[in-house]
């Protein structure tokens, strides 16, 4: 908190420090949403702790009893190194606490600001954020026995680059920081190794190749989970972070959204549609991706109307969205919940202090990446290789980038992050799947008897159900029934009926009854959903 | 030659003598059980009780978690004590009764467990009482065993668990189930007599019990209303939403796949409790090295691949194939077969998960074939439930007199109007009729002991040292395997599940110089050098079935000098051999 205070205070400062430089701890978050809670009416929900005892916790705005309404779920950082993530959904929650948003009267909100909390402890003091129980990730019979180790005492375990006649890395002509990869196509040689720093604390000449823990607790989820990676854990949700996560949107039936902010990205580019899906899926049903279209637009035409004089816009975050196990894929294959899968951010490729020459547009991303960070930070979010004396390599150098500096932004570009965010979820509460009846009329028959006819019209962006909802079975249809009074008496129809899904803007069904009504009393339609509301419509004959 | 007489000594054990009963004496176990009947599972666990009574140093009960329901899943832990923890012995897990309905897997795995306790005369089931542990678990899922008894039922309901799940969808729970209108204790079914030629059915003229399908020279006056039941929630449907809905034996996590994909497969792997708790249990004991899960019925050995997601090894499908050939000698009318080439496609099936996901060699038994009905392949009785209606009658009329048959009895139905109510009832076409049930249990109780007499079982069976000169020895050993099963089953080699089994040279006078897996007998010097240090030698695809794995080190130390030699697996007995350089040139371990 102090840190971003003082950030605030100097606009005119070029560079400030990297992360977790104004990133406040997540050591503080209970607390933090503890006090938003209080303040801001919300409800706090542990869904479940960590294996070290860490509470999960949601955040939940605008809850209510109204038939049908939808709930939205945001979630951050399952990785636990994207502390952005968990920045920018705390700070959404204080704007949603302190000034509402639109969004809140359309749907029950809840936030997970930070999914993998004990990993996000570790990556905040800037260790590798590895997670989960041990993994003998070189199959060697040991258990986490050689992790990455501080050489140099700098209290960082970052890279070594190892002379090497047989190496395939080199460093790069126009940058001594540089240490690429040699691309024997191109007619380049290596001569360097680049190992994690460490002491192969089990004499098998890998370093840091079996670190504690390892299951990552994003490719622990059911949807292609890598059966035999170290990394996807023995078993889905093995681990309780992402069996406590699951169990959080199953028991949550009228999810209409979920969206991640973590280190995959489906949203700065929707992958392409497909017509059908299977156990190996990564496409979204072409009618699912349609919506994600629309909305991918609206969010970039937002980030570009940010961005001002002195204002480049905000980076678009780069990755793909192709790991097995994601939350963000079982959330939309299994669960049937439409998901916006954002990178949040990533280091921009375009900026370079004034005096640097020109590079050619193929050149090695990091060189981009490095004068970036001088523009950035000054240079401070890498660690310029220094000699070190290795205890069985000899002679090495030692550095590299810094923890979390490529994967959360500067803490000044968070307010900004934020702000955006929230503008666009102010946007979304329009979208909604809501149902309607129109067309409504009633026709005598004579002798008591009727004919109703009705359309149910949804006149939300979104289907009442996901073109995968349907396919998965899992949300519930839509459930249209005639209510007859005391005494009346179906002769044509079904009083109860299921519509799997009504298209958004204007998907509809027509329905058709003839009963018999008793002396007094009238008939009524009533249709009920899971997160399209409720629409009824009396039928206005009367005998 | 001592090689040779050491082969002889080690080969698979005799024909042992037989039990007393067998030989002609009068047989008087510590326990009696009636193995005529099926037990609800409180009868199940009184059997584990009154075994672990009598046999206190062989059986220990252990509860590993409860069911949706809150009954304890008891397992019996069998071995001899006196010999060792029942941790420190590779083992077989032997279960039972996944599905409600298939009750005969809670009988014949109990029956094992009786039956090896109460012959302890018998060398053999001796020997594998001292050198294995048997973990029994006869019901997978007690709530289902006990609705199976305790409601009306079919043979083929109360499959799930009873945990409520929304089969149609509607946001209520388990709300139209099958009803029981005639009040008799059992679901049948029902029929409905119409005016001639509007009906798809006619009755047989021998015997009016039976339906046959109307044709063009047979007009049919009667129609099929499906199982007795109403339209409990006024949907328009009919026992749409059962009690539970679920396939326990599709929620395991080898090629898990949600219900959309897999029927049954519950919200995600281990969802359920009950699967949750075995699934913890053979987690944390990796000495498990053989499965065998009884269903029913069919009368098949069925093993993986479920799915065609995945190719199993041919090593490993070489010992799967010699102990189901094995098995169909034992098992008369029984079948070894693909799972999902020879009978459907399972996602997330239990011993497809125990063998690609833990490596163990695992087969499901489908109990009770209906051939069996006859004792021959009675032409037309095949089918998997024994479709021909004749011969089923034939059966129940003559061998049980009626009993397991419901006649057809008249009902008015608040929808259909009169109809009739009967058919089979659910004793008869998937579990072995009362007097036929000692045999089922016993045939397949031998097949597990053939499976786990033939768990790897690892020594070292010869070790020399060869002087060098100026201190410098090579020592050579051979570790051999004298049963079927590999050490570390080619599955688990290839995916790394599970720890390698490891070599360790030990000596303290004695330094270890290089040395690895012996790739050539003849040619000392084709050593396989390990990536670390030599003192540790990792073998990734372990000792393989009915053979060797040859070491060598080049060490320095004094003639005389002591070293030990220590072989360690997860699914075989870990062993060492003791020696001094120099010193006599084979051995066996201990």
């Amino acid at each position: 908190m102090l840190h971003c205070a003082l950030l605030l205070l100097s606009p005119l400062l070029q560079a400030e420090a990297p992360p977790p430089y104004g990133y406040a701890p997540p050591e503080d978050l209970p607390e933090t949403l503890t006090a938003i809670a209080a303040d801001g009416g919300a409800e706090l929900v542990e869904y479940g702790h960590s294996p070290e005892g860490r509470p999960l916790l949601a955040l939940t705005f605008g809850r209510s009893t109204a038939p049908g309404r939808p709930e939205v779920l945001l979630v951050g950082n399952l990785d636990g190194a994207r502390l952005g993530a968990t920045e920018v959904l705390v700070g959404l929650c204080r704007r949603f606490a302190e000034s509402g948003s639109p969004l809140l009267d359309a749907a029950t909100v809840h936030v997970v600001p930070l999914a993998n909390p004990d990993a996000a402890a570790r990556a905040f003091r800037g260790a590798d954020p590895w997670r989960g129980g041990p993994v003998d990730e070189d199959h060697d019979g040991l258990m986490d026995e050689d992790g990455p180790t501080d050489l140099d005492g700098d209290g960082l375990a970052l890279w070594l680059k190892v002379p090497d006649p047989v190496g395939r890395w080199r460093t790069d002509e126009r940058d001594p920081r540089a240490l690429v990869e040699a691309d024997a196509a191109a007619g380049e040689a290596g001569g360097f190794r680049r190992l994690r720093e460490g002491d192969d604390r089990d004499g098998d000449r890998e370093y840091g190749e079996d670190p504690p823990g390892g299951e990552d607790l994003d490719a622990n989820f059911p949807h292609r989970w890598p059966q035999y990676r170290p990394e996807g854990g023995p078993y889905p949700l093995s681990a309780p972070e992402a069996r406590a996560l699951a169990d959080f949107v199953l028991a949550h039936r009228h999810l209409a959204l979920v969206v991640v902010l973590d280190d995959d990205d489906a949203f700065e580019k929707v992958p392409k549609g497909a017509d059908r899906v299977d156990r190996d899926a990564t496409r979204p049903l072409q009618d699912d991706r349609e919506v994600l279209v629309v909305w991918s637009k609206r969010f970039r035409d937002l980030r570009e109307a940010d961005a001002g004089e002195g204002r480049p816009a905000l980076p678009a975050p780069r990755g793909g969205a192709d790991e097995r196990g994601r939350f963000g894929e079982w959330a939309y294959f299994q669960a049937g919940v439409p998901v916006i899968e954002s990178a949040l951010w990533s280091p921009p490729l375009d900026r370079a202090p004034e005096s640097a020459p020109e590079l050619e547009k193929d050149a090695p991303d990091e060189l981009k990446l490095l004068r970036w960070n001088d523009v950035a930070y000054d240079g401070a979010g890498f660690r310029t290789w220094r000699r070190l004396d290795h205890p069985s390599l000899g002679p090495v150098e030692v550095g590299g980038w810094l923890p979390l500096v490529l994967d959360n932004p500067p803490a000044s570009d968070l307010p900004r992050l934020t702000a955006l965010w929230g503008d666009f979820l102010d946007d979304l509460s329009g979208d909604f799947a809501t149902l309607e009846w129109v067309d409504v009329e009633t026709t005598p028959l004579g002798s008591g008897v009727f004919e109703a006819r009705a359309t149910l019209v949804n006149r939300g962006l979104l289907a009442t159900t996901s073109a995968m909802g349907v396919r998965s079975r899992r949300p519930l249809p839509v459930r249209v029934v005639l209510e007859l009074p005391q005494g009346g008496e179906l002769l044509a129809g079904r009083r109860l009926q299921s519509v799997e899904r009504l298209e958004g803007l204007g998907g509809h069904r027509e329905f058709r009854w003839v009963y018999r009504l008793p002396e007094s009393g009238a008939a009524a339609l009533r249709a009920t959903s899971q997160c399209a509301g409720e629409a009824i419509a009396e039928l206005e004959a009367e005998r | 030659m001592n090689l040779l007489l050491l082969l002889l000594s080690l080969a698979p054990p005799a024909p042992a003598a037989a039990a007393p009963q067998e030989a002609g004496g009068v047989w008087h176990p510590r326990v009696e059980i009636a193995w005529n009947r099926y037990y609800p599972y409180e009868g199940l666990l009184d059997i584990e009780a009154r075994l672990a009574e009598a046999w206190p140093e062989f059986v220990e009960l252990r509860d590993i978690g409860e069911s949706w329901e809150g009954r304890p899943l008891r397992l019996l832990v069998l071995t001899d004590r006196r010999t060792g923890p029942a941790e420190d012995k590779p083992a077989m897990w032997v279960d039972g009764n996944v599905h409600g309905n298939e009750v005969q897997g809670g009988e014949a795995a109990l029956y094992l467990a009786w039956w090896l306790l109460e012959h302890q005369d018998n060398p053999r089931a001796k020997a594998l009482l001292e050198t294995r542990t048997f973990y029994v678990l006869p019901s997978q899922n007690p709530d289902g065993r006990d609705h199976w008894f305790d409601t009306a039922a079919t043979a083929h309901s109360s499959r799930s668990g009873v945990r409520p799940y929304d089969d149609d969808r509607d946001g209520l729970l388990d709300e139209d189930p099958p009803n029981d209108l005639d009040g008799d204790g059992e679901i049948t079914m029902m029929r409905k007599q119409v005016p001639l030629g509007e009906g798809t059915h006619r009755l047989d003229p021998d015997d009016p019990r039976i339906l046959l399908p109307a044709d063009a020279d047979h007009p049919g006056d009667w129609i099929l209303l499906g199982s007795e039941g109403v339209d409990d929630d006024g949907d328009g449907r009919i026992n749409e939403d059962d009690v539970g809905g679920y396939d326990m034996n599709r929620n395991w996590p080898a090629d898990w796949q949600p219900r959309y994909l897999q029927y049954g497969a519950g919200d995600y792997p281990f969802s359920f409790p009950e699967t949750a708790a075995i699934g913890k249990f053979l987690i944390e004991h990796p000495n498990v090295a053989a499965v065998q899960s009884f269903h029913n019925a069919g009368g098949m050995i069925l093993r993986g691949p479920g799915a065609e997601y995945v190719k199993y090894p041919r090593s490993d499908v070489r010992v799967y194939d010699r102990l189901g050939k094995e098995g169909e000698a034992i098992l008369p009318f029984y079948r070894y077969m693909v799972i999902h080439a020879d009978l459907y496609t399972v996602h997330g099936g239990f011993v497809t998960w125990t063998y690609e996901g833990l490596g163990i060699f695992s087969f499901t038994n489908e109990l009770w074939a209906p051939q069996q009905y006859y004792g021959k392949d009675r032409e037309g009785s095949g089918g998997w439930f024994a479709r021909n209606t004749k011969d089923q009658l034939q059966f129940v009329d003559d061998l049980l007199l009626g009993e397991a048959y419901s006649d057809w009895k008249p009902y008015h139905h608040p929808l259909y109007g009169d109809v009739e109510i009967g058919g089979f009832k659910r004793q008869h076409g998937r579990v072995a009729p009362s007097f036929m049930i000692e045999e089922m249990c016993h045939r397949n109780a031998m097949f597990c002991i053939r499976h786990a007499e033939e768990i790897a079982d690892v020594s070292f069976s010869r070790v020399e040292t060869e002087d060098l000169g100026d201190g410098l020895w090579r020592v050579t050993a051979v570790l051999r395997n004298d049963r079927t099963m590999p050490s570390r089953s080619a599955m688990a080699a290839e995916h790394e599940i599970g720890a390698p089994d490891v070599v360790r040279f030990v000596g303290d006078g004695v330094t270890v110089l290089t040395g690895g897996v012996l790739r050539d007998a003849f040619r000392p010097e084709r050593l396989e050098l390990p990536v670390r240090r030599p003192e540790r030698i990792l073998l990734r695809s372990g000792v393989p079935g009915h053979g060797v794995v040859r070491l060598s080190w080049i060490v320095e130390g004094a003639a005389g000098a002591p070293f030990r030699l220590e072989y360690e697996a997860d699914k075989a007995d870990d062993t060492a051999f003791e020696g001094v350089l120099g010193g006599t040139d084979d051995a066996q371990g201990d």
